[in-house]
C-alpha cells in the first residue's frame, strides 16, 4: 500500500511491481527515465489499466486530466507522490 | 538457391515494391478512381479495396517468382465470414505477413505507422484504402487512444485487422497480447476472427536487416480460426484476450515443432 510515508524509492518500487504484473515488462527493463508509449509500448487501455491499479494501491483518486500529461515512469512517481501527500 | 542470391533477389522485391506502391498511389488508383466519382465515401473506399486486392496478391508473388519464398496460396475465407465489419486479430511474425492479410481478406483496414501514412509514396495509397493513421507517441496517454479511431471504422462498416502485440513477434514466440482489438469488436459489437500466420524459417523480423535471409526459401501460411463473439462471451477484453493469447502461444509451439521435424 503506498501512502503519504511513502519514500519516492517506494512509490518506484510498486510501480516496477505493476509494470510487471499488468504489462510482464520485467523490472530489470524498467527505470525512472523510461518513456511510457514509445519504450515500454503502452497504449491508452494500458494507462487506464495503470491509473486503476496505482487508485487500488493508494486508495486515492488519481484525476484523469492529470494522468494524460505523464510521459514518463518518472512522471507518474511524481503524480502518485503528490495524489498521496508524499514527501 | 544459394543465399548470396537471396539477398540480392530481396533487395529487388523491395525495390520493386517501393517503384510499384508509387505506380499504384498514383497512376493505378487515380485512374481506376475515375469510375467512383459521385459514389459515397464508403463506396470509394471499397473500390479502391478491391484494386488493391489484387495488387497486393501480385506482390506476394513477385516474391516468389524471384525465388525468395515459396508460392504463396490463399486459405479459403472461414464460412462464417460476416458481411459486416469484424475485428481481425493476427499475430505478426514477419514485416511482410501484413501484404498477405491484405491479399486475401478483401476490404480489410488497419492502423498505419505515421510515417508511412504521411508519406508521398505510400500514403495515398493507405489513405485510399481505408486505412487508420496510427498514434502520435509524443502525445502521451491521448495520443495513443486509436480505440475510438478503429472502433469509428467498424461502425463504418469496414473490418479492421490488429496485431494485439502491437510489433512484430520475436522468432518463434509472441510479446504481451494488448487487449484494445478485442475491446474494440466489445464496444463495436461485432466479431473477432482469429487468424494464424506461420512463417517457416523465420525471416525479416524486427531489427533484422533485410539482406540477412534464412537458411532456405520461407514459406508463410495464413489459418483462419473458429470466429469468436466477445459479446457473447462477456465481454471482458481483458480475459478473452488472455484465451486468445494462450491459444496463439500453442500454435506457435506446435508450428516450431513442425520446423524443427521439417528441418
Amino acid at each position: 500500500m503506498i501512502g503519504a510515508s511513502s519514500t519516492r524509492a517506494e512509490i518506484l518500487d510498486a510501480l516496477l511491481g505493476t509494470f510487471e504484473e499488468l504489462f510482464e515488462i520485467p523490472r530489470a527493463e524498467v527505470n525512472e527515465a523510461s518513456t511510457l508509449f514509445e519504450e515500454l509500448d503502452l497504449d491508452s487501455l494500458d494507462a487506464a489499466d495503470m491509473r486503476a491499479h496505482i487508485q487500488e494501491q493508494t486508495g486515492r483518486v488519481v484525476p484523469e486530466a492529470e494522468f494524460q500529461d505523464v510521459r514518463t515512469v518518472a512522471d507518474v512517481v511524481t503524480l502518485v507522490q503528490k495524489v498521496v501527500g508524499a514527501p | 538457391m544459394p543465399r548470396w542470391f537471396r539477398s540480392i533477389a530481396t533487395g529487388l522485391c523491395f525495390a520493386t515494391f517501393s517503384v510499384g506502391t508509387s505506380f499504384i498511389s498514383w497512376v493505378i488508383l487515380p485512374v481506376t478512381g475515375l469510375r467512383l466519382i459521385g459514389k459515397s465515401p464508403l463506396d470509394k473506399t471499397r473500390g479502391h479495396q478491391r484494386v488493391l486486392l489484387h495488387c497486393y496478391y501480385a506482390f506476394c508473388q513477385v516474391m516468389w517468382f524471384a525465388g525468395i519464398r515459396h508460392r504463396f496460396r490463399r486459405p479459403p475465407l472461414p464460412a462464417e465470414l460476416p458481411d459486416g465489419p469484424f475485428v481481425l486479430i493476427a499475430n505478426h511474425p514477419t514485416l511482410v505477413d501484413v501484404l498477405h492479410i491484405l491479399a486475401t481478406v478483401p476490404g480489410v483496414t488497419c492502423l498505419v505507422h505515421r510515417r508511412h501514412f504521411r508519406s508521398w509514396i505510400i500514403g495515398p495509397l493507405l489513405r485510399r484504402g481505408g486505412h487508420i493513421e496510427g498514434p502520435d507517441p509524443e502525445a502521451g496517454v491521448e495520443g495513443t487512444s486509436v480505440l475510438d479511431a478503429i472502433v469509428g471504422r467498424l461502425e463504418q462498416g469496414l473490418p479492421v485487422l490488429v496485431f494485439p502485440e502491437g510489433t512484430r513477434s520475436p522468432a518463434w514466440g509472441l510479446r504481451r497480447f494488448k487487449r484494445g482489438a478485442v475491446e474494440a469488436a466489445v464496444r463495436a459489437e461485432v466479431p473477432v476472427i482469429p487468424l494464424f500466420i506461420g512463417c517457416d524459417p523465420p525471416t525479416l523480423l524486427k531489427g533484422q536487416p533485410w539482406y540477412v535471409v534464412p537458411s532456405r526459401r520461407w514459406d508463410l501460411t495464413l489459418e483462419f480460426l473458429p470466429v469468436m463473439n466477445p459479446v457473447a462471451m462477456g465481454g471482458d477484453s481483458r480475459s478473452i484476450t488472455a484465451e486468445l493469447k494462450a491459444r496463439y502461444d500453442q500454435l506457435v509451439a506446435d508450428a516450431k515443432e513442425r520446423s524443427q521435424e521439417k528441418a
